[in-house]
C-alpha cells in the first residue's frame, strides 16, 4: 500500500528523497512502527507522530493512502 | 532575607519622589515574587474602575525570588497593570538582562503611582535611585533609547523603555528590554507613555543572597545535568529554530490560525516557519540571562524593500503577522517584527487587527480608500506600512491603534475581532485544542495562551497528549496549569524550562523543582503543596480584582467563529469549541459561581478576603 510521508525539522534527515514529502510502499498490515524502522528512525529520536492530522501510538495499523507527519516535540511563544 | 533583596522601590512620578519600602516577609511567602507581588499591591491599592491611563493607575515591575540567582531560566520579571485595552489587569512577562539587572541593584519590585509633568526616566545603581529628565529621549525609537541611555549612565546598565507607540498611547504599545525583548501585551508601554515615564534603566553589582548555597548549587547541576543528558541526542528545536518551528506542528494540527481565523491550517506555513527562518536570516541564537535552551533568533534581512535586523520573529508572530494575514513573505513578517521592536508595539495584537482589517475590506466593510493603500490578504508590503504607521499613529495606523476590537466595531462588526475580553488569541485554534479555549476565555488578562498554555497537553505532549478534541473533563487540567503558570512567573522563572524540567510530568503538574530552587534560594521551607496553593492564590486574587472591575462569566467569551463556526478544512476539520459546557466545569472546581465570581469560602481558605 502507498503511505504519503512527510518529515520536518531534524526527522527529515531520515528522508530517502532529501524533500520532506514523499511516498512509501508498504505491505499491507504494516503499522506506524514498521515505517520508522523502513525509515531507519532510531528510538531514541523523539517525534511527534500524526496519521491524518491525528496524534497516534507506533502500534497503529496503517491503511493505503494514509498521510503519515513526523516532527520533533516543539513549544512556541 | 535571601532569594528576596527584602526591598521594593516606591516611585511617585507626580511628586517626583522615590523612596525605598520593606517587602514584608509574609507577603513574599504567600505570593512568592513577580506576578504574585503585582496582584498583591494592585488588589491592595489600585481602584479597580481607574482610568489606565490616568494618573491614578499603578505600574508594577518585579522580579521573582529566583530571578538573578543562576537558576536555569531565573532572567524574568513581568510588568503589571490595569489594561487600557481591555480594562482587565495585565501581567506582561519579559526576560532577556535587564530583571537580574533590577534584582541586583537591590530591589524585588519597583511601583510606579501618578504621573510626571515631563518625560523622566527613572535610574537605579545599587539601591540608590533618581529620576531624571527624559525629555531629549522623548521620540526616539527603543533601540536608540537605549545606547542613549547607556551612554548617560554607564556602559554595562540594561534598560527597558517605550518607543514612540507607547508615547502615542497606542493602545498596545510594549515595553522593550535590551532592546529585543518585550513585556508585549495589553498596552503596558501606553501606560508608561501616560504617566511620561520614558524608561528604567539599572545598574546591579550585588549578588543575590542565597539561604543555603550548597543545597542550591548541588540543586541546581543535577538539573543541568538531566537536561544535557535528555538533549544528547534530541538537540532542542527551540534552540535551533525558535519559536517559530511550532507552526509546523499548529499547521500538522490544522490549529494553526489563518486568514484572520477563518481556517486552521496556511498553504504558505513551510514558508515562514523556524527551519526557513534559519535557511534564510538566522545570524544565530540568542539566551537570556542563565538559559541553557537559547531559543531567541539574532536575523538579518537584507532582501529589497524589508532590509533590517535584531530579534524574532517568534511563533506568536508567525501566526498574527504570517499565516493570520495570509502573508507567506518571511522577509515581510520579519521587517514588520523589527519594526515593532524599534516602536514598541506587540506584535500579537499588531498582526491580529492588520488581518481583522484585511477580512474588512475583503467583504465591504471597510474601505481600501479610506485605509489609505490596498489592503488584500498576503500583502506583505501592507503589513509593515501599515505597522509603522500604527506605531507613529499616522493615518489609518490611528485607528488601527485602538486594537481589533474598537476597529472592528467602528465599521459594525465587531464579530470579526478575534478577542476575548478585547485581547487577540495566540496562535492555537481552539475548535481543535477545547482547553486552550477554555484557557483563553478565563486568562485574567485577556486571550493568552500564557495563562495555563494546554496546547502542551493537547498538542506537544507534555506530559502526554489527551484528547485535543475532549471538552468533558478538561477544567481542571486548565485550572492546574494556570495556577503551575501563576508559580511560574511569580518565582521568576521561563515555561519553556521550567514545564518540562521543574515539574512533575503528570497532568496536575505538582512544581517539586520550582520548591527545591526556592528553598535552596529563600529558605522559606515551603511544600509542594504550598507552592502550588501560592499559585491558585494568585490567580484568584487576579480574579477578585476583575470582578471588582465588572468583569464576570458574560466577559468569559470566545466570539462566535470559534464556537459556532466548525472548522471548515485540516486536521481539525468540522469542530466548534464548547466553550459554555467548559466554563460550568471550570466554575465549580475553581469554587466560583455560576456567574464566575469567587466564592467567599474559596477565598479565605486562600486567606484573601
Amino acid at each position: 500500500m502507498l503511505i504519503r510521508v512527510g518529515l520536518f525539522a531534524n526527522l527529515k534527515d531520515h528522508s530517502p528523497t532529501g524533500d520532506s514529502r514523499f511516498e512509501v510502499e508498504l505491505p499491507e498490515g504494516a503499522s506506524l512502527a514498521d515505517l520508522f524502522i523502513l525509515l531507519e528512525i532510531p528510538d531514541s529520536v523523539l517525534r511527534v507522530s500524526l496519521v491524518n492530522g491525528r496524534d497516534t501510538a507506533p502500534d497503529r495499523i496503517l491503511n493505503n493512502g494514509d498521510e503519515v507527519v513526523l516532527f520533533p516535540p516543539v513549544e512556541g511563544g | 532575607m535571601h532569594g528576596w533583596m527584602g526591598k521594593v522601590l516606591r516611585v511617585d512620578l507626580t511628586a517626583g519622589q522615590v523612596r525605598d519600602e520593606e517587602l514584608d516577609p509574609r507577603v513574599a511567602r504567600d505570593f512568592i515574587g513577580g506576578r504574585g507581588l503585582g496582584i498583591h499591591y494592585l488588589l491592595k491599592e489600585l481602584d479597580p474602575v481607574a482610568d489606565p491611563l490616568s494618573a491614578e493607575n499603578m505600574l508594577i515591575m518585579a522580579t521573582g525570588p529566583l530571578t538573578g540567582t543562576g537558576a536555569a531560566t531565573g532572567a524574568r520579571y513581568m510588568v503589571m497593570t490595569k489594561s487600557p485595552l481591555t480594562g482587565a489587569i495585565t501581567t506582561s512577562n519579559s526576560g532577556g538582562m535587564f530583571p537580574t539587572e533590577l534584582k541586583r541593584s537591590g530591589y524585588d519590585a519597583v511601583i510606579f503611582t501618578g504621573k510626571s509633568n515631563r518625560p523622566v526616566y527613572l535610574w537605579i545603581k545599587d539601591g540608590q535611585a533618581e529620576l531624571r529628565p527624559a525629555d531629549e529621549l522623548w521620540g526616539l525609537d527603543t533601540a536608540k533609547t537605549t545606547d542613549a541611555l547607556l551612554e548617560a549612565t554607564e556602559a554595562k546598565a540594561r534598560v527597558t523603555c517605550i518607543g514612540p507607540a507607547g508615547e502615542n498611547l497606542v493602545l498596545f504599545a510594549a515595553i522593550m528590554n535590551d532592546k529585543h525583548r518585550a513585556a508585549g501585551r495589553s498596552g503596558v508601554g501606553a501606560v508608561m507613555g501616560a504617566k511620561n515615564l520614558k524608561a528604567v534603566v539599572v545598574r546591579g553589582t550585588r549578588k543575590v543572597p542565597l539561604a543555603d548555597p550548597e543545597r542550591f548549587k548541588e540543586f541546581h547541576s543535577q538539573v543541568i545535568g538531566k537536561f544535557k543528558e535528555a538533549t544528547k541526542d534530541n538537540p532542542p528545536p527551540l534552540r535551533l529554530h525558535g519559536t517559530a518551528v511550532t507552526a509546523m506542528a499548529t499547521n500538522n494540527f490544522g490549529v494553526l490560525p489563518t486568514k484572520n481565523w477563518q481556517q486552521g491550517e496556511f498553504d504558505g506555513w513551510e514558508d515562514i516557519y523556524g527551519v526557513t527562518l534559519t535557511e534564510k536570516y538566522l545570524v544565530r541564537n540568542s539566551a537570556c540571562f542563565s538559559c541553557p535552551i537559547g531559543c531567541g533568533r539574532r536575523t538579518k534581512v537584507e532582501v529589497p524593500g524589508f532590509e533590517g535586523e535584531g530579534e524574532g520573529p517568534e511563533y506568536e508572530t508567525i501566526y498574527s503577522m504570517g499565516s493570520n494575514c495570509m502573508i507567506n513573505n518571511l522577509a515581510a513578517v520579519t521587517k514588520a517584527n523589527y519594526v515593532c521592536n524599534e516602536l514598541g508595539l506587540d506584535t500579537i495584537t499588531m498582526g491580529a487587527t492588520v488581518a481583522t482589517a484585511m477580512e474588512l475590506v475583503d467583504r465591504g466593510y471597510l474601505s481600501e480608500e479610506e485605509v489609505g493603500r490596498s489592503l488584500k490578504w498576503g500583502d506583505g508590503e501592507a503589513l509593515v506600512e501599515l505597522t509603522r504607521q500604527t506605531g507613529m499613529r499616522e493615518g489609518f495606523g490611528d485607528k488601527l491603534a485602538q486594537g481589533s476590537l474598537r476597529l472592528a466595531t467602528e465599521y459594525g462588526h465587531p464579530e470579526l475581532a478575534m478577542v476575548s475580553k478585547g485581547q487577540e488569541f495566540a496562535g492555537y485554534d481552539p475548535r481543535g485544542s477545547q482547553g486552550m479555549g477554555l484557557a483563553y476565555a478565563t486568562s485574567p488578562i485577556g486571550a493568552s495562551h500564557m495563562r495555563g498554555d494546554p496546547a502542551y497537553f493537547e498538542l506537544l505532549g507534555v506530559p502526554f497528549n489527551v484528547d485535543r478534541f475532549e471538552h468533558r473533563g478538561r477544567a481542571k487540567a486548565v485550572a492546574d496549569w494556570q495556577d503551575l503558570f501563576c508559580v511560574i512567573d511569580s518565582a521568576g522563572l521561563c515555561v519553556f524550562f521550567s514545564v518540562r524540567n521543574l515539574a512533575e510530568p503528570q497532568l496536575d503538574v505538582p512544581p517539586t523543582g520550582i520548591t527545591e530552587y526556592l528553598n535552596a534560594a529563600t529558605g522559606a521551607d515551603y511544600t509542594v503543596e504550598e507552592v502550588m496553593k501560592a499559585g491558585e492564590r494568585i490567580f484568584n486574587a487576579e480574579r477578585l480584582f476583575l470582578a471588582r472591575a465588572g468583569f464576570a462569566r458574560k466577559d468569559d467569551a470566545l466570539p462566535p467563529r470559534l464556537t459556532e463556526e466548525p472548522m471548515p478544512t485540516g486536521a481539525s476539520k468540522g469542530h466548534v469549541c464548547h466553550l459554555d459546557e467548559m466554563l460550568d466545569e471550570y466554575y465549580e472546581v475553581r469554587g466560583w459561581s455560576g456567574d464566575g465570581i469567587p466564592g467567599d469560602e474559596r477565598l479565605s481558605g486562600l486567606d484573601l478576603d
